[in-house]
């Protein structure tokens, strides 16, 4: 093999490691009060950088929930959120799906420092479950994160 | 500084290129090096660097080892003829540099959570990364022996990237990824988990099949060569997916009551070793289970850290091994209050708005400081602007002083009561 075709090829690895990082976010505590129109499930938040320098659980509350299809609206018993933390280069990873009724929090605990957004899996209703596929989407009067 | 050794066999500086991306990579992905403080969880997080490396490893491996004719050459000049020796001797730096990547990395996070002894099952995750390690090795080494070097390498590189990025990011890839085994670095968020067994397992089933298909396929005749190497690697894929079938993402479960070490008697305070190492933290719940008792609350049966637990009197501590002294009071206090507290009803705002306040209150009775528990993250009764001061939080709080948080207490489990019976 020739000596330029082996400089390209080190050429390719120095530059795929390199572009393999992203760049570092800044981190804090808080809070964020926002709302839900019409998430199908998969449909996920935006993003937030947690510092973990508190003692504070990361808890999303949803209120005034109703899933809708077509002409049909129902008020949900229980609305199944996943927490996803971000993990460069490759994006979010599943921390864990919490079940909660609306106007109750789910709580995730303690989940360490990082990017996360939390990520519609579905709700129940009537003791059926309507996740994916469903055609089922998510509003919320009141989508309040805290971490 | 003579160029053309380094352009014939890489290992030596993509060994050091490894040690550097590993670390890097464990930067971004755990900010301050922080983890659950129990060996599993800071050696798992040691591996995220893995998920970066092992694609360098696969393309540096494929050009150090070159076209097959080169072996020959080498077979001329050294008297070995195992394919396992003239890939490790060519490649030795790269295990090396995952090898040093690895340690730093255990080593930041170690200085970070300080983990307590937890058992030497812990361990098995380093059994786990060594076969990830050997399988990018060989795979790697494979690729570079049988393609011209200027397209092995590219191809090894890109598809090491791909064999980790499409499982990691395809949820419905979940036993690819969980037999390639590099979600498990990201899977424990939690001192109450650990990872499955079988999730441990699967990618030493693979590495092991990949050893053994290597070894086979310079130890055997023409005949049988092509043949049972590729035989050994479907069992060893088969292997691995019965392991992790069916395991969720990511591939955790609660640690068992067996693994808590109980004392006491009243309360019964049982922990997890690696906090039960730490003699501080059981004398906490007895102070704080003593306060509660000398206010006039009930004292609790039960303190312990395993989810789950519902037993009437029993509090569920919540903590990570790395807490300070304000947050385990704190985590004391939210394990009090869910003995009275009905979560799953749906509550009006200005309800949960009320339970914050009196888990809140509690913690400050109790004696956490209160501007350390109370940040705009904490709960929507707080708002940063009105932080300043410990009386901000007080009259927050609606405290006179911090013992008044006991009398906040029992006036919300009062009110709860119609929460609850509705």
């Amino acid at each position: 093999m020739s000596r330029k075709v082996l400089k390209v090829a080190m050429g390719l690895t120095v530059v795929a490691a390199l572009t393999l990082g992203v760049t570092t976010v800044a981190f804090a505590e808080g809070q964020r009060l926002s709302y839900i129109s019409a998430w199908p499930t998969g449909h996920r938040s935006g993003t937030w950088a947690d510092s973990d320098g508190d003692s504070a659980h990361t808890r999303v509350l949803l209120t005034g929930v109703t899933i809708s299809a077509d002409n049909i609206t129902y008020t949900p018993s229980s609305v199944q959120l996943q927490l996803l933390k971000n993990n460069p280069p490759f994006g979010y990873q599943a921390v864990s799906n919490k079940t909660a009724a609306p106007g109750s929090y789910q709580d995730w605990g303690n989940p360490g420092s990082g990017t996360f957004v939390f990520q519609y899996n579905g709700s129940t209703y009537a003791g059926g479950f309507y996740g994916s596929g469903s055609g089922f989407d998510l509003n919320a009067t009141h989508a309040n994160i805290y971490w | 500084m003579r160029v053309r050794p380094l352009l014939t066999n890489p290992a030596p500086w993509a060994g050091v290129l490894v040690t550097l991306v590993m670390i890097y990579d464990l930067s971004i992905n755990f900010p301050g090096y922080r983890t659950p403080a129990t060996w599993q969880a800071a050696l798992a997080a040691g591996g995220v660097g893995f998920q970066v490396a092992a694609p360098l490893i696969c393309a540096a491996a494929a050009w150090s080892v070159g076209p097959i004719e080169r072996w020959r050459i080498r077979n001329l000049l050294m008297p070995v003829r195992s394919p396992l020796t003239l890939v490790f001797a060519s490649t030795w730096p790269l295990l090396a540099g995952a090898a040093l990547g690895y340690g730093i990395s255990v080593a930041l996070i170690y200085g970070a959570t300080k983990p307590n002894w937890g058992g030497p099952e812990q361990l098995l995750v380093l059994l786990t990364f060594a076969a990830m390690v050997f399988l990018a090795l060989l795979t790697g080494a494979f690729v570079g022996s049988h393609l011209p070097t200027a397209i092995a390498v590219p191809v090894a590189l890109i598809g090491g990237y791909a064999a980790v990025a499409v499982p990691l990011v395809n949820d419905s890839a979940g036993i690819a990824r969980g037999v390639l085994g590099f979600g498990l670095p990201v899977s424990l968020y939690s001192i109450n988990d650990q990872i499955l067994l079988g999730a441990l397992l699967a990618p030493v089933a693979l590495g092991l099949a990949a050893l053994l298909a290597t070894y086979l396929g310079g130890a055997l005749t023409t005949k049988v060569r092509a043949v049972l190497p590729a035989l050994v690697l479907v069992v060893g894929i088969l292997a691995g997916g019965f392991l992790v079938a069916g395991a969720s993402v990511p591939p955790t479960e609660s640690r068992p009551a067996a693994q808590l070490e109980c004392h006491g008697a009243s309360p019964r305070i049982c922990l997890w070793p690696e906090l039960g190492a730490d003699k501080s933290i059981g004398a906490l719940a007895t102070t704080l289970s003593g306060r509660l008792a000398a206010s006039g609350l009930a004292k609790p049966t039960l303190v312990t850290s395993r989810p789950g637990a519902t037993a009437p009197g029993t509090v569920r501590w919540d903590l990570s091994g790395t807490d300070d002294q304000t947050s385990r009071t704190m985590q004391f206090a939210w394990g009090y209050q869910d003995m009275f507290a009905c979560r799953q009803k749906p509550q009006t705002q200005r309800q949960l708005n009320d339970e914050d306040r009196a888990v809140f209150a509690l913690a400050v009775a109790l004696g956490a400081d209160p501007a350390k528990i109370a940040s705009a993250g904490s709960s929507p009764i707080f708002d940063t602007s009105t932080l300043s001061t410990v009386s901000s939080v007080y009259r927050i709080l609606n405290l006179k002083d911090a013992r008044d948080g006991f009398h906040e207490f029992v006036a919300w489990t009062k009110a709860n009561r119609s929460i609850c019976s509705n």
